[in-house]
């Protein structure tokens, strides 16, 4: 059985009808055409299905399509502004911090949910918050490099 | 994945009426994080979840008029770890909601849920029991508090009867003098089972510094979470800040551990980290009270 529901991704207004057991991650890919989320495991451990959901990433292969219903949603799709890339993604280009380019998109909004919260992290909170995020080509190094070159003031000092 | 029905009752009775409408067809479903994983891997495969995400009553961290902490059945994992409150009262609830699963997992993930899972490795229940924690359960019948270390029947099994709802979880506030922690191990820095974990809660006396209360809670070493009692009887009257008791106090709670030898460590080196832990955390504990 269908059921309606509204949804907000990237600004942009949608009503759509979903089944109960459509994914928040096959919404986005399979009907609105965001492929920038992409499903790797499919069980919230490899984060490349990452977006924001009211302003917090998540895991969208573990959110139902139903459970966002109301709510907004930013993809990686949504960080283009007018052509212009956001200074994150400008970041990971100049630092060399994508290879293939899989977990890139999860990786990012990751970055994007940390710098949300907490403009001036440490490179712990760095890495606490893409610990969620897999990369199997880069080593991470420069991905925390790319982070912290956008977070304000630079990087912070650990305690 | 394997078509359901997702049903969003908005209150508490109409969600207790559908338990009982669908029995067991139905599933609860909170932060989802696991239970679609289980329907995805064809391990359960319900025709009915009951989203509990519309019902106002099980939101919310609040502290009552008698300083108890409630904490709604759906309260995230990342709410609770950054919740003010939570980080100056009950820290060690905090500590063991902030090293549960990763940041998307967090979000989503919620205090009713990691209970109710009755997973023997849940983060957050060694730490809830430490403190004394009841869950506040609604059902057809009315409802009943029930202390969290009496709600466990084994692993992935609760107390919790055909039809009932876990609604609320309550701390009894820390007494002035008493101080508590959650200390755990896993094999990777970042999102990982814990192979053990050890909360602690010491009150001391305000005149002696000598321990006259402890609770010390083991998780991941027996099918479901437990108390060191014989552990917390050797701290008894003792500094909990000195050596040797501490050396004894976690020699005996290793003795009390009962873990399983599988793919993540063996019985041996679990016991060892029982040791390892209970000291970490008493230490911890102790160290955050305000003389």
């Amino acid at each position: 059985m269908s059921h309606p529901m509204t949804i907000t991704v990237n600004n942009r207004p949608y009503q759509l009808e979903v089944e109960g057991q459509t994914t928040l991650l096959e919404l986005l890919r399979d009907r609105l055409n965001l492929t920038g989320a992409r499903e790797g495991c499919g069980e919230g451990e490899c984060g490349a299905c990452t977006v924001l959901l009211d302003g917090a990433p998540v895991a969208s292969c573990l959110v139902l399509a139903l459970q966002a219903d109301g709510r907004e949603v930013v993809t990686i799709e949504g960080l283009c502004q007018d052509g212009q890339l956001d200074p994150l993604q400008t970041a990971f280009l100049e630092h060399g911090a994508v290879q293939c380019g899989y977990c890139t998109p999860g990786m990012v909004m990751s970055a994007k949910g940390l710098l949300n919260g907490n403009p001036s992290p440490s490179e712990s909170d760095i890495k606490r918050a893409i610990a969620g995020n897999l990369c199997r080509c880069t080593g991470y190094v420069k991905i925390v490099e790319a982070i912290a070159s956008v977070a304000d003031g630079a990087l912070n000092s650990d305690e | 994945m394997r078509q359901f029905e997702y049903l969003q009752p908005t209150t508490v009775r109409q969600a207790v009426n559908l338990l009982q409408q669908y029995g067991d067809r139905a599933r609860v479903a909170a932060g989802n994080t696991d239970l679609l994983i289980r329907i995805k891997r064809g391990v359960d495969k319900p025709a009915c979840l009951i989203g509990l995400g519309r019902i106002q009553r099980l939101e919310g961290i609040t502290v009552d008029a008698s300083g108890t902490l409630r904490l709604g059945a759906m309260a995230t994992m990342r709410m609770i770890e950054r919740s003010p409150i939570i980080r100056q009262g009950w820290m060690a609830v905090a500590e063991a909601a902030s090293v549960l699963g990763s940041v998307q997992i967090r979000n989503l993930a919620t205090i009713g849920g990691n209970i109710c899972n009755a997973s023997p490795s849940a983060d957050t229940v060694p730490a809830l029991v430490a403190l004394g924690a009841q869950v506040l359960l609604v059902g057809p019948t009315g409802s009943r508090m029930v202390p969290l270390y009496e709600f466990f029947r084994g692993p992935g099994l609760t107390w919790l009867r055909p039809a009932e709802l876990l609604v609320e979880v309550q701390v009894p506030p820390l007494p002035v003098h008493a101080g508590c922690a959650y200390a755990r191990y896993a094999l990777r820095a970042g999102p990982d089972c814990a192979l053990v974990g050890v909360a602690a809660y010491i009150e001391c006396s305000p005149r002696s510094n000598l321990c006259q209360g402890a609770r010390l809670v083991l998780g991941a070493v027996a099918p479901t979470v437990i108390r060191a009692q014989k552990a917390e009887a050797v701290l008894a009257g003792q500094d909990p800040k000195t050596d040797h008791v501490l050396q004894e106090v976690a020699a005996v709670a290793e003795q009390e551990a009962r873990p399983i030898s599988d793919v993540r460590a063996s019985a041996e080196y679990r016991r060892r980290l029982v040791r390892i832990l209970t000291s970490q955390a008493i230490t911890e504990a102790a160290r955050r009270i305000v003389i």
